[in-house]
């Protein structure tokens, strides 16, 4: 397995240290690297199927204490392996297409070193390799996202997401301390076995902390703010990083720690924070104009939808949702790609003006928005399904709203860029074409994986009058953004209801976290001149004592008298105390 | 074997090389003499880790125990090895910067380099604090002469003075374990320490605690550094940060910590918690830092406090990781300095906020910059992230508040990513249109300090093998 995540990171060494900027095709590094990595896990998945690989290296043992790092390969990381190495490739071979014209050995080399991380993190067996995977996965986002560094805001976007994930990974690395202090081991299957060993307040603690983690990898209230920002990037690495893999690795942590969540009773906890999440999402999705905030919005959504079936103790549910997630919003972000790519406009009122209503790419982008919506008969359909298997009444009941504001936004998006103006002929080539038609005929017909996901993980499919209600509901919001956004009836309603959480959500709370950075800055300088003043006070002292040397000089004058008579009194002196003491 | 004195005997020649170049006006370049006899030292002490160390030892004042004796103890290797190394990845800097009395730098530079290791590997407290002298006082002489004009005088007496009470202070407790137990050698004192009565042992501690905390340096006698950092030519820089500040940590781990458990342990919670303030203190600090130097320097605090929390734990995980911290900060803190000057040197400002944008015009600069932010900030796979994590371990199983300085880790980050965003990203400022990427050789140097920062970060086994304490 370890040649298996290596073979991106040897790719990016390629690129990196012989090839340097030389190359105009160094895409053909990645992508090969990517491509062999994908076959090899498929491979494992298939030999090993049912069973399990381990593979352990001790990292350093300190006092009879070893820091084993592990891969394990179960059908549910390997399976996750090959989503992760499929959907890469697809995005490597749409970058051909997208990225012509910028530092090359950059773009891959970083994407590479991206893919590395995730692979890893899929793979990881012991606690300790998943968190080094998490952190890598992160500090390469923050690179890729930061990708155009001269732009502002892409800086900003990049350092923003690093910053707040880091407030996870430092709560993550907390509980991981205290797990392998209070267990004694870092493997995964261990610690997940010791779990009914512990105190209560140990797995309430480590739950916690974990949730924090996978909270603020997931974008989820009230760490989402970086993710609507980290769109600065360039379009496939939000493809990349926001469909199958870095938000997703939050959602991954949790399916993999579901025990302990049970354990520490924080089921309705992360349901809760999930559906603020949703809510805020939808309105924020339903305000917006930019094509690829629109789709990040629905990704904190959908990252939502897994956290609550995780909440509901359902991880096969959430499982499933993020494998279909990871093919139409992967599909989506390359659509917005090419539209983006062409006409150089990312707001979807400007994109109306195109006219690009029977373009090829209308398909694609209807398969997309359907399956973010939940339509049948698409394989988003069937995971909404498994999604919802251990849901109690309240909880379906307040997914039927969801599913009706999803679909609302959804096909907003879709109506307001596909409208009455026909007639756009978009050119298409293999790189930008292969991809978004593979991927819309896996998000079409993938639906049948629901029956096999079984053995990848327990998922139970159990069609019920939600399901139908649910499609209902979808079906409902689709129609009503068809009036409102095709035929163009008034949308006062929906804009007065919309703007105001939008601007609160949005803006209001966006310059809370502002504020909180510059309360550290503002502490910083404060305890610098602090700092300041304690040196200029030793520095003070240093030179009161030689003004005091200088002013005592005088009393050295040389002659013998002066001397003798200070003998004298200090000898009388010294009496005095020794008397008054005796 | 190998005997041990060889790792002196070569930097000796290399002194007397230069002296003799000197004297008889050779004209050999006087670099290129610290430069072989360094590599020939760091060579030796290579094939020495793997067949080992023959110790050595001549008495030279018996009715005071003072003797040159050498011999390894469980600590001494991964400090020889940053003593070793550091001073050959620095050269280059030294190199470009030192333009006026070249020989009279080298020639304190290769006695500071012969120092240095020898007091890693002294048995005996007197020749240890002999040797110990002469590095104080060879960089006094550094900042003194090679600093920065306008606040160099001030910045070296600040620096000798702080350092020079420390050494009192380390040497008052070094006489009191000699009155207790009529000897100065190390090992002799291990094994007679328990006669020593406690409230002695306190103050022995207290002594070796306060040396420690000037030389680390540990809030509130911190205010040496950024001024001495700040001063210092980048070769000086490198090794302040990268050995003599791991001076302390090596004296209050060996005296301290290992040779008086109990204390260290009764005095553990104060302790950490001065560790946890000096690790939020300094952060907080750090981030209202405009000159990039400064800002290294007072990150430097952050890292030595976190390995003072590691030390004060008395736990083995936290003095592992507190010596892989202390070799990884070398290098990692080493790269930064390097970073600083050829900041200055291409630029001609160490203040981020007048630059901008220096990404597009120096990219190879702009990649090792960002990995050496990305090394310092512990991601794993580079060298700080062993050692935070053996220390947060340590720190938890014996003071779990402790791990509040995982608060210092975020605010780093932020400050440094603030560095990254304000120096390289963005747009181009005009002024600096014309800059130009640095040369191949900058980057040899940068890429050998990035060489053993990977190591280390992939195999931190390589150095917590190299410790040889336990508690």
């Amino acid at each position: 397995m370890l040649d298996l995540i290596l073979l991106p990171m040897l790719a990016a060494f390629l690129l990196i240290v012989v090839i340097g900027e030389k190359l105009a095709r160094s895409y053909a590094i990645a992508i090969a690297g990517c491509a062999i990595s994908l076959g090899m896990a498929t491979y494992l998945f298939v030999a090993n199927f049912n069973s399990t690989t381990v593979d352990s290296f001790n990292w350093m043992s300190i006092s009879g204490s070893n820091f084993l790092l592990s891969l394990t390969g179960t059908n549910l990381s390997l399976g996750f392996s090959v989503l992760v190495s499929f959907i890469s490739l697809m995005v490597l071979v749409f970058s051909v297409f997208y990225m012509r014209g910028e530092p090359q050995v950059r773009y891959y080399s970083q994407m590479s070193i991206f893919i590395f991380s995730m692979l890893g993190l899929v793979l990881s067996g012991s606690t300790l390799l998943f968190y080094i995977f998490w952190e890598l996965v992160g500090v390469s986002s923050y690179l890729l996202i930061g990708f155009w560094y001269k732009k502002e805001t892409a800086a900003a976007a990049g350092k923003k997401a690093l910053i707040m994930t880091r407030i996870g990974d430092m709560a993550f690395l907390a509980a991981i301390i205290v797990l392998f202090l209070s267990t004694g081991t870092f493997s995964i299957s261990s610690t997940i076995q010791a779990i009914p060993y512990l105190p209560s307040s140990i797995v309430l603690l480590t739950g916690a902390l974990i949730l924090i983690a996978a909270m603020s990898k997931s974008a989820q209230f009230p760490f989402y703010t970086w993710l609507p920002d980290a769109m600065e990037g360039p379009t496939p690495v939000s493809a990349l990083l926001h469909s199958a893999t870095m938000v997703a690795a939050g959602a991954y942590l949790l399916v993999v720690t579901v025990p302990l969540m049970s354990a520490a009773g924080l089921g309705p906890v992360i349901i809760s924070i999930a559906m603020i999440t949703a809510f805020i999402a939808i309105m924020l999705a339903l305000h917006e104009k930019q094509i690829k905030r629109i789709l990040a919005y629905s990704t904190i959504e959908s990252l939502a939808f897994m956290f609550i079936a995780v909440g509901t103790l359902n991880a096969g549910g959430a499982m499933f949702y993020l494998f279909s997630h990871a093919v139409f919003k992967s599909l989506l972000f390359l659509v917005s790609g090419v539209l983006t790519t062409l006409f150089g406009v990312y707001d979807i009122y400007l994109l109306r003006a195109r006219k690009l209503t029977g373009s090829w790419l209308m398909w694609p982008a209807f398969i997309g928005l359907a399956s973010l919506a939940g339509l049948p008969p698409f394989m988003s359909m069937f995971a909404h399904v498994a999604l919802a298997a251990n849901f109690n009444l309240y909880e379906n009941l307040a997914f039927l709203g969801i599913d009706f504001f999803t679909a609302l936004f959804s096909f907003r998006l879709f109506f307001v860029v596909f409208n009455k103006g026909r007639g756009a002929r978009l050119e298409s080539e293999m790189a930008d074409a292969f991809p978004i038609i593979l991927l819309s005929a896996i998000a079409v017909a993938g639906g049948a994986l629901a029956f096999y996901f079984n053995s990848i993980i327990q998922t139970t499919l159990s069609f019920g009058p939600f399901s139908l209600l649910s499609v209902v509901a979808s079906v409902a919001g689709a129609y009503i953004a068809y009036a409102l956004f095709y035929q163009n009836r008034s949308t006062s309603i929906l804009k007065y209801f919309v703007g105001a959480a939008s601007r609160l959500a949005e803006h209001g709370y966006d310059s809370i976290i502002k504020a909180v950075g510059d309360a550290v800055v503002r502490l910083g300088v404060m305890v610098s001149e602090l700092d300041d003043r304690l040196s200029r006070a030793f520095e003070l002292g240093a030179d009161y004592s030689l003004a005091l040397s200088a002013d005592s000089r005088p009393i050295q004058t040389g002659s013998a008298n002066s001397y003798i008579i200070a003998i004298i009194i200090g000898m009388i002196a010294v009496m005095a105390v020794a008397a008054a003491f005796v | 074997m190998i005997q041990i004195l060889g790792l002196l005997v070569l930097p000796l020649i290399g002194v007397v090389a230069l002296l003799v170049n000197r004297l008889m006006c050779l004209g050999a370049r006087d670099e290129n003499i610290v430069l072989y006899t360094a590599l020939a030292t760091t060579a030796l002490l290579f094939i020495g880790m793997f067949v080992g160390f023959q110790p050595f030892s001549v008495m030279l004042v018996p009715q005071v125990d003072f003797a040159f004796s050498f011999q390894l103890n469980g600590l001494s290797l991964p400090f020889m090895l940053l003593a070793t190394v550091l001073p050959i990845l620095g050269l280059w800097s030294a190199v470009k910067e030192i333009k006026e009395k070249r020989n009279l730098f080298y020639l304190l530079y290769m006695l500071s380099y012969l120092s240095l290791i020898a007091v890693f590997m002294s048995s005996n407290l007197i020749s240890l604090f002999v040797f110990w002298e002469i590095v104080l006082v060879a960089f006094f002489f550094i900042i003194a002469f090679w600093g920065e004009e306008e606040r160099r005088g001030r910045a070296s007496m600040k620096f000798l003075i702080f350092t020079q009470f420390g050494s009192l202070t380390m040497l008052g407790a070094f006489i009191l374990m000699f009155v207790y137990t009529g000897s100065f050698n190390l090992f002799t004192i291990q094994s007679l320490i328990s006669q020593v009565p406690q409230t002695i042992s306190y103050v022995i501690f207290i002594f070796i605690l306060i040396a420690a905390i000037i030389k680390m340096p540990i809030f509130p006698l911190h205010s040496w550094l950024p001024d001495a950092h700040v001063t210092a030519p980048t070769t000086g820089s490198v090794l302040l940060a990268g050995v003599l500040l791991k001076l302390g940590g090596y004296i209050f781990l060996l005296f301290g910590v290992t040779l008086l458990p109990n204390i260290a342990h009764n005095l553990m919670v104060p302790l950490i918690l001065l560790g946890v303030f000096t690790v939020i203190y300094s952060t907080l600090v750090a981030s209202a830092q405009k000159d990039l130097k400064r800002l290294v320097a007072y990150s430097s605090i952050f890292y030595m406090g976190l390995v003072f929390i590691g030390s004060a734990t008395v736990s083995n995980a936290g003095i592992n990781g507190a010596v892989l911290l202390m070799v990884s900060h070398g290098f990692i803190v080493g790269m930064l300095f390097v970073l600083a000057g050829l900041l200055k040197e291409k630029t001609g400002t160490r203040d981020i906020t007048k630059v901008g944008g220096l990404a597009e015009k120096m990219p190879t600069y702009a990649m090792f910059f960002v990995f050496a932010v990305l090394a310092t900030l512990g991601v794993p796979g580079l060298s700080n992230f062993p050692g935070e994590l053996l220390v947060f371990l340590g720190a938890y199983s014996v003071y779990a508040i402790a791990l509040v300085s995982l608060v210092g880790v975020l605010i780093a980050t932020n400050y440094y990513l603030y560095a990254v965003k304000a120096v390289l990203f963005g747009a181009l400022k005009k002024t600096a249109q014309k800059f130009s990427d640095i040369s191949t050789m900058d980057a040899v140097q940068l890429g050998a300090f990035s060489v053993f920062i990977i190591s280390i970060g992939i195999l931190p086994s390589l150095i917590t093998n190299l410790v040889g304490v336990t508690i």
